[in-house]
This record gives structure tokens, sequence and C-alpha cells, in this order.
């Protein structure tokens, strides 16, 4: 399984990243944020799609 | 003989047109109801009275010299503020934007003035339209949300205020507050009408929305605003249609594909049960009418359009939130923030799937003439520190078709239910026929009882 499918992987991922970049008390404060955030993120990783679909942006 | 305040803006316009209403008088009648009501209801962030009254005087002096009148001619209308208007102040609710004063106008503002109409002020909006509250209230009861973004459109129209405003849908903040306040919501398809000038949220979510009480006003607005812009990359590439004709020749008994999949799970047993109710009344008045079922794609579209969205958000505001981030509201600081850490390939991800869902979605509308489902999970909630829910419209703007949503009828609480109608993509013409059908057979027809 990918690690981007990982629920808690994820999470600490994008925990770790807002450490850096908000710092720790900012971090903290966006748990639910952080945990939701997880959630999406694996919703996205996991869906598949097909090699030929390209993103649309404006369109 | 109604009040001028209490007319539509085709009623208004005929009459203007008919030199049997001044714009004067109108401008009047709707400047002195919100000098009596906006104390209450916190519609309005801007108006300049005089602007207003020496436009309609101009628009009054066209009439009489016989000169050529715009189709909306002499109509005042709302604009959420977050357009871009020339010289006035556009505050987007938010301190990061608190002097913000554009030099020019959206170029949705710029066809509202075109087609003869006034700009009679700016609307309350939530912090730059996303779901921090504004400080505006329900028409129907005070203690309740008038949903948002476009909170202070919404409220507005259905008071009497004025007889259309604009408004803007990234999730659910054009039809979302309509059906909170009980009236008539348009959000057409993705580029129809030029964001150029308008605030973003996210570039690639996006859409200039209109509210009016009635489905008719929604697309003479739509007349007006719709066409190409060089000025916005989303711009729809296409003519745009008679949405008037079109509308006339779809106003019959349509084939309406209901959804009961996830939206009758999601919302109250009221809501569905009114939305049930609702559907056997068009099926007595000739209305055919099918259950359908909804494409596989759709059971992820509210985890990447959340994506797309807060990604967006970030990339908008990241130099602001570099050096004032402590000026944003909690909510909207924490979205973007969000979208600062999820990574690009996720992003893009989103973006993929969002253009297969859009196929999908597409295909399913294009099975039946429109397709049907509440218009929110709930009434407009009593609480005044939440928008409420957009999930219902989340789908359709991801996917960038049109949707239309008519109020129905009230709640126990008398709060204001609403059925949401959608269709195909560049199909606006076909949804406002079938709306206007439904609206006869089952619309609201009326006010909040105590702004009447």
């Amino acid at each position: 399984m990918s690690q981007m499918a990982n629920e808690e992987w994820v999470y600490e991922e994008l925990r770790r990243r807002a450490v850096a970049m908000f710092g720790e008390k900012r971090a903290a404060d966006l748990e639910d944020y952080l945990r939701t955030t997880a959630r999406q993120v694996v919703d996205v990783e996991s869906a598949s799609v097909h090699r030929d679909m390209e993103p649309v942006v404006q369109d | 003989m109604p009040e001028p305040y209490e007319l539509s803006v085709v009623d208004a316009a005929a009459q203007i047109r008919q030199g049997t209403l001044s714009p004067v008088a109108l401008a009047e009648s709707l400047l002195a109801r919100i000098d009596t009501l906006d104390g209450d209801l916190q519609a309005w962030v801007t108006i300049d009275r005089e602007a207003v009254l020496s436009t309609a005087r101009a628009r009054e002096a066209d009439v009489r010299s016989g000169g050529p009148l715009g189709s909306i001619h002499g109509v005042p209308v709302g604009l959420k503020d977050i357009f871009y208007t020339a010289g006035m102040l556009t505050a987007c609710g938010s301190r990061v934007y608190a002097d913000f004063v554009p030099d020019f106008d959206a170029t949705s503002v710029a066809r509202i003035k075109e087609a003869g109409g006034i700009i009679l002020g700016k609307t309350v909006t939530t912090e730059f339209a996303t779901s921090d509250p504004s400080p505006t209230h329900n028409p129907w009861n005070l203690e309740h949300t008038p949903g948002g973004s476009s909170s202070g459109s919404s409220a507005a129209v259905a008071a009497g205020m004025v007889p259309a405003a604009l408004g803007s849908q990234t999730g659910g903040s054009t039809c979302r507050p309509a059906a909170y306040n009980g009236i008539v919501g348009l959000k057409p398809t993705y580029g129809r009408i030029s964001r150029y000038g308008v605030v973003p949220v996210s570039w690639s979510l996006d859409h200039v929305g209109i509210l009016t009480r009635t489905v008719a006003d929604a697309a003479l607005m739509l007349q007006v605003m719709s066409g190409e812009d060089h000025n916005d990359p989303g711009s729809l590439r296409q003519p745009v249609p008679d949405f008037l004709a079109q509308m006339a020749e779809h106003d019959r008994p349509p084939r309406i594909g209901l959804v009961r999949q996830y939206y009758q799970d999601y919302c109250t047993e009221e809501i569905w049960a009114h939305t049930e109710s609702v559907a056997n009344q068009l099926a007595e008045a000739g209305a055919e009418v099918e259950e359908i079922d909804l494409p596989d794609s759709f059971a992820r579209v509210h985890s990447f359009q959340r994506v797309v969205m807060n990604v967006d958000c970030a990339a908008f505001h990241e130099a602001n939130h570099r050096i004032r981030a402590d000026d944003y509201g909690p909510r909207i600081r924490a979205g973007m923030e969000m979208g600062m850490l999820i990574p690009t390939a996720t992003y893009l991800k989103a973006q993929r799937l969002r253009r297969q869902f859009r196929a999908d979605m597409n295909e399913m509308a294009s099975r039946v003439d429109i397709v049907m489902t509440p218009a929110t999970p709930a009434p407009a909630p009593r609480d005044l520190n939440t928008t409420g829910d957009a999930a219902f419209q989340v789908p359709w703007t991801a996917a960038g078709l049109p949707t239309v949503v008519v109020p129905t009828g009230l709640s126990e609480l008398g709060m204001p239910m609403a059925v949401q109608f959608g269709g195909p993509w560049a199909e606006e013409g076909r949804v406002l026929g079938a709306s206007q059908w439904c609206e006869r057979v089952t619309g609201l027809h009326q006010g909040p009882p105590n702004y009447p």
C-alpha cells in the first residue's frame, strides 16, 4: 500500500510540514484541520484515474 | 398596485420602458426599504446614495428622450462585496482588503451598466467569500443564519431591498443562501459569466451567481452578463444563446431525474419528505419523474473539491498570509494553511479526478431534462456561527454544471425549503425553462412574513 493511502502517515507528514512552516503552537491549533485534510488527501490518492486523463484547472 | 420595491426585474424593466415607472421612484423606494430594514438585517456594506440617485435621474432622462434602452434599463442591482467597482470600496468582508478601492469595474458589473442597470451598492459577504460567518441575519427569522457566502445579497433580495443581486459560488455560496432565504439562485456553467474583477477563492471553482425572486429574473440577468471575456482565462468560448427564448421553449413538463442516492441519507427527514412531495406535485402536473443514479466518481467529490479550493485559496493569499496572517478569520486562515501543506501531486490528481467527474456528471444529467435534488440538507440552521452546509451544491460546482434553486415550501419552524435543479454543460436555457415550469407548479410565492 502506498504511504499516501495511509491516513496516519499522511497526517504525520502534514503535521511535520505544519510545524516547519507555522511553528509548533500553530500546528497544534490546526489539529482538527490536519486530520480532516489527511482524510481528504487519502481519499484523492486512493482513487484510480485513467493514465491519459490530464488535469483540468480552468476549463 | 405593488410598491416599486416589490417589483421583479422583468416587471420593473417593462414598466420603465413603458414610461409608467420612474427609475428615480424605484431607486428611492429601494433606498427607503434599506433604511427601514437594514438595521436588523445588516445586508449592505456600502451604498453611495447620491451616485444611485444621479444614475437613476440619467436613466430617466434616457427614457424621456426616447434614447436606446438596455434590457434592465433603470433597474437597481446589488453586488456582493467581492466584485470590483471602480472608485468604490471592495473590502471582501476582510481586514486585509479594508481599504481596497479598485480602479475598474468587474466585467459582470460593466455589462450590468451597459444594459442600463444601476449599481445600488455592495452587499455583505463572508470574509473573502469563504466560511467565517458575516453579520447578516436571515429575514425569515433573525436568529437563523442567512447562509453564505453571498449572505447580504440573499437577505437583501428576500427582504425586497433589491430585485436582483450578484453572488459567487465556489462550494455552495449562491444556491445555499438562496434556499435558506426563500429566493431563486442560479449558478451558471463554469465560465459563462466572466470572473474578471471578482476577488477569487479558487480560480478552478469560482462561478458568478445570480440571486433573484423569480426564475425569469435570473434568466434575464444571465443574458445581460454572459459572454466570452479575454480577460478571464476560464471564460466559455462559445456564442451566447438566447436564454430567454430557450427558457420559453423548455417551459413545459420536464422529464425529471430525482436523485435519492446520497441526498436522502444526508438530509433531514423533513427535507426528504418535502422533496418527495414536490416531485409528486410535479408528476401530477404532467412531469415525468424517475430516479437517477449518481456516477461512481461522486463518492470522492467533496474531498477533491476541498483539496482544489484550499490550494487555490492558498496560492492567492500566500503573500498576505506571510505578513499578516492574524488579520484573517480563523476558518479562511486554516483553509489556506491546509492548502499550503497539500502536495502538488495531490492537487493535480484532484484536478484529474474533477475532470473525470465533470464528464460523468454531464453524462448523467444528459439522460433527462433536469436532475432534481433537495437544495440543502436542512433549512437554515438557528445558529449565527455557521453559514450552513454546502454539501448539496459542491458536486455541481466541482462539475461546473448549471443549477437553479427554486423555493418550494416552509418547514415546521417556518423557514424556507427548496429544491435544486441541475442540467448538462452549457444548457442553462433548458434548466431555466424547466425550473420556471416547476416554479409555477410548486413555487413558494411569498416573502418573509416580518418583512412583507
